[in-house]
């Protein structure tokens, strides 16, 4: 196996860089780039609401480099989720939050030495895991053909063979009931706070 | 593959035309001076008042929560439609009735959740 990743001496196992690349690998590195600058402007960007905007670009990015792994349906939620839900909801949450989008955030030194140290801790982290797996570091792990394309993941959702997921499906239709109930629990008004409302009005 | 290269040739011509628009608009178009009235935000030729930003009604967030949940529904159904029409031919190994079922279980369980939110008055706007 690798030799553990020494920070000094930094050692890369020989993974097998091809140049010239191909056209899978030119697409890589084109939507990583855009995926790296769309990340870091979100983070970057003084506006709140632009940086959601950049978040929006971040994220097709991502389902993009899904795609290219051919992982269909996770490339699939990454955008109706992430992209059609969780952003839309971000933006909603700055816009029900009074005077958040207006003013810059003045952000200071240390926090941002803070967040770098952080990011680069997390990165030698992500990279000493991945290293060890040398099959997973070359990129060389491959899946039966089309295994997780979109047909072969409904069949596995619906199917109650040994190799079927149909209880785990069956609740996540429980789970999201109970993110219905609790979300209404928590957004509605009481009964008293809207008496209250109108005795104040009255 | 094959449709993802379409897909990525349509993505780079939106980007492109989009782009395009831009670039040629900035390339043809008479400049003037950007004076404060021009770039003064146009709103059917009045006056503007106050800010644009104004804050939302709690309600828009009830109906966001709602989607999100819809959402998620959707993406779980999507995969099983694509290939709803084989599997109720009996193409597949899977027993139509079977997975009918399933799929009303599941649908029931989450329209349950949204009978509770009629019920308690989220669909209603006030």
């Amino acid at each position: 196996m690798f030799p553990n990743l020494n920070l000094p001496g930094l050692q890369l196992p020989d993974l097998p860089l091809a140049f010239p690349m191909g056209g899978m690998d030119i697409a890589f590195y084109v939507v990583a780039a855009v995926m790296l600058f769309t990340a870091i402007c979100t983070v970057a960007v003084k506006n709140i609401l632009q940086s959601a905007v950049f978040l929006i670009f971040s994220f097709v990015a991502t389902a993009i480099l899904y795609l290219l792994l051919h992982a269909e349906f996770i490339a699939l939620a990454q955008v109706m989720v992430y992209v059609g839900g969780v952003v839309i909801f971000v933006v909603f949450t700055i816009l029900l939050t009074s005077h958040l989008g207006e003013d810059a955030f003045a952000t200071k030194i240390p926090r941002v030495f803070a967040a770098f140290a952080l990011s680069i801790a997390f990165v030698l982290v992500m990279v000493k895991c991945i290293l060890p797996t040398p099959e997973l570091a070359s990129g060389a792990v491959s899946s039966p053909e089309n295994y997780s394309g979109l047909e072969p993941i409904a069949m596995r959702l619906l199917g109650y063979g040994p190799d079927g997921f149909i209880i785990p499906f069956e609740v996540v239709s429980i789970l999201l009931l109970m993110t219905l109930i609790c979300a209404i629990t928590v957004a509605r008004k009481s009964k008293d706070e809207v008496e209250k409302e109108k005795a104040v009005q009255q | 593959m094959s449709e993802y290269i379409i897909l990525s040739i349509f993505l780079f011509l939106g980007a492109f035309i989009a782009a395009a628009a831009t670039v040629v608009g900035l390339l043809l178009g008479y400049r003037t001076k950007n004076t404060k009235n021009k770039m003064a935000p146009y709103e059917c030729g009045m006056e503007t008042i106050g800010n644009a930003r104004i804050q939302f009604k709690v309600g828009y967030y009830l109906f966001a929560l709602l989607f999100l949940v819809f959402d998620i529904e959707a993406l779980f159904l999507f995969p099983v439609m694509m290939n709803f029409r084989e599997i109720m031919a009996g193409h597949t190994a899977l027993s139509p009735v079977i997975v009918i079922a399933d799929l009303a279980i599941f649908m029931a369980i989450l329209v349950s959740g949204l009978a509770y939110a009629w019920k308690k008055g989220i669909l209603k706007w006030e």
